[in-house]
């Protein structure tokens, strides 16, 4: 078991960015969903305790997909050594539970992914790619914001009608919803 | 016209499946929802107290393989259950009245039920010749689908037909067969899309709706998010090889063996929405992919029209999948905002995040997208 220090973390990090980017000089190469505005850059990796033993956590982008990646401090760590590829674990992240699946890669060894992004067409350059990597790892790393209740029903529920049988009942099966009255979801039948 | 005041409990007990049974029932159901315990527990609370919702199946232009996954949803208990449950006031594959007794039943539920009943339809009306081409029952099925809609609580589109079209509207659709969200337009239609979908997503939204008295939270395309919001690219368990570039290049090659991603085989994993990848088919024992195909991508609209089954996807763009993916069209915007790309970011992050609860805090009109 290896404790990542900042310098293993850069190493890992770096190794993994050559990895990729064999591959995308390789089978990727002429692969058409490919971003070529795009290049293979591993974003934000730091430390991650896992159950299994220390880990790096961190966002890899490629021209073919933007994953966030739980990586062993070392390609021979026997901790990661029974993981199968196609495997999935669930890890708890501050956000939340996250699936991951297991890989693996020539010249780095297994890896856990989790796809974010994949075809990646929708970024201009590396830069915006970069940016939203940064930004998704930030989220991944905080609690979940309380959510914000929708807005108000105006000129829903008047009272004149039975209440919703459960919580969350302004989207009901309710006679109104039925009817077309009130504010219908997007996705309706209506007028589509 | 008694049957009104019968709970769903009422109809299970009487039909001879034990308490322990529906109670297992309902944590399969609670778990094939991806929601805790305690959504379990409200469920048997609801379906003993709450009267009974009765279930209209109308099939249309079909081959009734939503009926085959239904009623051979895997786990016995929950076709037993179910079946029991929603009772199927009228549906012409499996009940045992035929004739003018059958369609008496429909006319009478429509009276009697007005407004409370759920219309489950498979398959989708022709519309060319006045509807000639569909007349079950000895009326144009649009007809009589206009006619039970009127009446109906909400309207479930099983299946790419109901949903979509699917083969009897591929090009160059000679019968006009049109999916039943644009002749019925005054109701929510719940499209629930696959050929056929998966029997426990079929289990699972009629479940839901039926003893939590509730829409499932839709997308922007009408499908419950519960089952149809994450794609199978990024689900499949094939996914790294993707990532590392390595495909299966004719079928049977050593990476075929080997089980590496058959995107270049034709695979539509990366353009369709559908649960496969994670609750998998007849119980859970495989899924297409698994078995060494790649996706049709059957759950998508138009699926018949975009090309051979085994012709690699050049493009995404065209397909279904922008109406999902709210975070295209960020090339568009030109030089980047921070505000998009947190956008971005965040209905990204919002996308991975496994929900146990999912029903007591969901966003119900796809305001995470907005």
């Amino acid at each position: 078991m290896t404790e990542p220090t900042p310098e293993l973390t850069a190493a890992r990090a770096t190794a993994l960015e050559t990895a990729f980017a064999a591959i995308d000089r390789g089978s990727m190469a002429d692969m058409p969903l490919r971003n070529d505005a795009l290049a293979v850059e591993a974003i934000g990796f730091r430390p991650w305790g896992l159950e299994r033993g220390p880990a790096l956590l961190g966002v890899l982008v490629t021209p073919w997909c933007m994953n966030v990646m739980m990586v062993p401090p070392t390609a021979d760590d026997p901790a990661w050594a029974g993981l199968r590829g196609g495997e999935k674990e669930s890890h708890a992240l501050p956000c939340g539970v996250v699936e991951f699946t297991a890989g693996s890669v020539e010249g780095f060894g297994p890896y856990l992914m989790c796809s974010l992004f994949s075809p990646v067409k929708e970024f201009a350059d590396q830069p915006a790619a970069r940016l939203t990597a940064q930004l998704a790892l930030e989220d991944l790393l905080k609690p979940p914001e309380e959510e914000v209740p929708p807005p108000a029903p105006t000129a829903r529920r008047r009272g004149d009608g039975p209440a919703p049988s459960s919580a969350g009942g302004a989207d009901g099966l309710s006679r109104r919803a039925a009817l077309g009255m009130g504010r219908a979801p997007r996705g309706w039948g209506g007028g589509r | 016209m008694s049957q009104g005041l019968e709970t769903f409990y009422d109809v299970i007990r009487r039909r001879g499946v034990s308490r322990r049974s529906f109670l297992k029932f309902c944590s399969l159901t609670a778990a094939s929802l991806g929601l805790g315990p305690a959504a379990a527990s409200q469920m048997a609370h609801a379906m003993e107290t709450k009267p009974r919702i009765p279930v209209i199946w109308l099939h249309g232009l079909e081959c009734t393989c939503c009926t085959e996954s239904f009623i051979r949803s895997a786990h016995p208990l929950v076709s037993d259950v179910l079946l029991s449950m929603i009772s199927l006031d009228y549906d012409d594959t499996i009940m045992a009245a035929a004739g003018h007794q059958a369609e008496a039943i429909l006319e009478e539920t429509l009276e009697a039920h007005r407004g409370n009943y759920i219309l489950a339809v498979e398959g989708n009306p022709p519309l060319a010749e006045d509807g000639m081409f569909c007349i079950p029952g000895g009326e144009p099925f649009v007809n009589k689908l206009k006619r039970m809609a009127s009446g109906a609580s909400a309207v479930i589109a099983w299946g790419s037909c109901a949903s979509w079209g699917c083969v009897q509207a591929a090009k160059p659709n000679p019968t006009q067969a049109t999916p039943i969200h644009k002749v019925v337009t005054d109701k929510p239609v719940i499209k629930v899309p696959g050929c056929p979908p998966i029997a426990e997503v079929m289990t699972g939204v009629l479940t839901y709706m039926l003893t939590f008295d509730q829409m499932p939270a839709l997308d922007r395309q009408g499908r419950p998010k519960m089952f149809y919001s994450q794609r199978i690219h990024d689900k499949c368990y094939r996914r790294p090889h993707f990532d590392a570039g390595q495909f299966v290049e004719s079928w049977d090659d050593d990476n075929a063996r080997k089980g590496y991603c058959l995107y270049k085989m034709g695979c539509k994993g990366p353009t369709t929405y559908n649960a496969c990848s994670s609750v998998q088919w007849n119980d859970g024992v495989s899924w297409p992919i698994r078995s060494g195909h790649g996706c049709l991508g059957c759950s998508e609209e138009d699926f018949w029209d975009r090309g051979s089954f085994y012709s690699r996807l050049e493009d995404i763009d065209g397909f279904g999948v922008e109406a999902n993916a709210d975070e295209i069209g960020m090339a568009a915007a030109g030089a980047v905002g921070v505000g998009i790309a947190a956008h971005a970011a965040a209905s990204a992050v919002k996308r991975v995040i496994q929900k146990p609860d999912s029903h007591t805090r969901r966003p119900h009109d796809g305001s995470d997208q907005a």
